[in-house]
């Protein structure tokens, strides 16, 4: 899957939202890595993702887990995901997992300047990378921009577009505050990739705009 | 999926959650498109269904209609690699790997993604050309074991199965990827049903460069800023 790559929206939407992937090689590492996820696991929880999920035990930061329970659910091919909102955190995380030499292989999504550049200050050097060079094809099927600013923050598509248009709706009229619209929205996402503090920023825009054309 | 439609009361609540648009209510009752349907399981997860109508029949477990689910519910693992959502560790795992290694490019190309879905057979679009010119695609995805490999073509029992989303991967030498990307470039303009993300992987050279960025500039593909990075974590370290 590519999973935490086709984000969209514009370049300045993307400042603080870092989604997190950590896993195994099937066949190769995965047999009696357990331990070592779960040690990936806590490391990154310690550090305070503004999500985490779990596709074992269906969970995420929004719905509410048990740290435990996910760590003890924790089997050989599980990965561990989830998304940060700071960059300092993502570069602490790194340094840990350097120095401790799980030798689990870790992806972080971003802005590629930015991504490398954290990478250098945790001491990495960055290995491979998946690039996005858009969608292609019937793109007037898709839903509106705004929306999709929302939908592809689940990278298994969970997250409706009716949904979101309902969420934005809500918010522009004031019937929902952005961060009640956040938390709704990252709830569909088990991987706990979408970002609340992304969706809050987007929403509160959205509500701005709304005031300003009723102003006007 | 399925409306126990006995349960049901018809108050519309579910109709927003759906990925694919496909729960519609008539006669005061909600029903499933089953032709629409995903089988992603979103509506008996997470609707807050008043009367719990949403379940899951027998059927969506049994071939070929299995298939939806596989690709569409990203709680289930695919058998054939024992990965969950598209069943593919692509750019991931790629330090231990080495799926992709210096003068290689790998495609990733999501077709249904995002949001719209897609039949299985609008693969060809890409497959049956790609097939032509005798690109191997990836054995560890399992969308490869749904086409016949050396002509692209679809399985019959198969084609019509509308999925979320799956990727037809492959790698290439590098110096093919001008004349590859320019058939999937021409082939993206027959694809009128659906979309497909397109996704390049690609190994950072010794200096850090990325020796794909300057060819997709001449090519006059723009290369976005975002990125899934693999930061070389992963031991032992495949250093091709």
């Amino acid at each position: 899957m590519s999973h935490t790559l086709h984000r969209f929206g514009p370049e300045e939407t993307f400042q603080n939202d870092f989604p997190f992937i950590s896993r195994p090689a099937m066949k190769i590492n995965h047999e009696g890595a357990a331990p070592k996820m779960r040690r990936v696991m806590e490391i990154a929880l310690d550090h305070e993702p503004v999500n985490w999920g779990s596709l074992t035990t269906k969970q995420n930061l929004t719905l509410g887990f048990d740290r435990e329970e996910l760590l003890g659910k924790t089997e050989d091919n599980s990965p561990a995901m989830g998304c940060f909102d700071d960059r300092d955190k993502v570069v602490a995380v790194l340094k840990q997992l350097k120095e401790e030499d799980l030798g689990m292989s870790v992806v972080v999504t971003g802005l590629r300047d930015k991504v490398e550049e954290m990478c250098h200050e945790a001491g990495l050097t960055p290995h491979s990378a998946d690039l996005a060079l858009g969608i292609f094809g019937a793109t007037e099927k898709l839903p509106e921009d705004e929306t999709l600013c929302f939908t592809t923050m689940c990278g298994h598509a969970m997250l409706s577009a009716g949904l979101v248009r309902n969420i934005r709706k809500a918010v522009r009229e004031g019937r929902m505050s952005p961060e009640e619209g956040a938390r709704v929205l990252a709830k569909p996402c088990y991987c706990g990739i979408f970002n609340q503090t992304r969706a809050t920023a987007l929403l509160e825009k959205e509500k701005e705009q709304a005031q300003e054309k009723t102003e006007e | 999926m399925k409306v126990n439609q006995e349960l049901c009361i018809g108050c519309r609540k579910c109709i927003p959650f759906c990925p694919q648009g496909a729960i519609h209510v008539e006669n005061r009752k909600a029903f499933i498109d089953q032709d629409e349907c995903v089988e992603c399981g979103i509506c008996v997860r997470q609707i807050e269904c008043p009367r719990k109508a949403f379940y899951e029949p027998p059927e969506v477990n049994e071939w070929p209609r299995s298939v939806r689910k596989v690709f569409g519910d990203p709680t289930e693992k695919h058998q054939s690699t024992g990965v969950r959502g598209r069943g593919t560790e692509e750019v991931k795992t790629n330090d231990v790997t080495g799926r992709v290694k210096r003068g290689q490019i790998g495609f990733a190309l999501e077709f249904g993604r995002p949001s719209i879905g897609t039949k299985v057979k609008e693969v060809e679009i890409v497959t049956i050309p790609l097939a032509k010119m005798g690109i191997v695609f990836e054995p560890c995805n399992p969308l490869t074991s749904l086409l016949d490999t050396a002509t692209g073509i679809v399985h019959d029992d198969v084609r019509e199965e509308k999925i979320l989303s799956a990727i037809v991967e492959f790698t290439i030498p590098f110096e093919r990827f001008e004349e590859v990307a320019s058939v999937v470039y021409e082939a993206s303009k027959k694809c009128t049903n659906t979309v497909f993300s397109w996704g390049l992987v690609v190994r950072y050279e010794e200096d850090g460069t990325i020796a794909a960025v300057p060819v997709l500039e001449k090519l006059g593909i723009h290369v976005p800023k975002n990125a899934k990075v693999n930061v070389g974590l992963g031991r032992p370290l495949c250093n091709e």
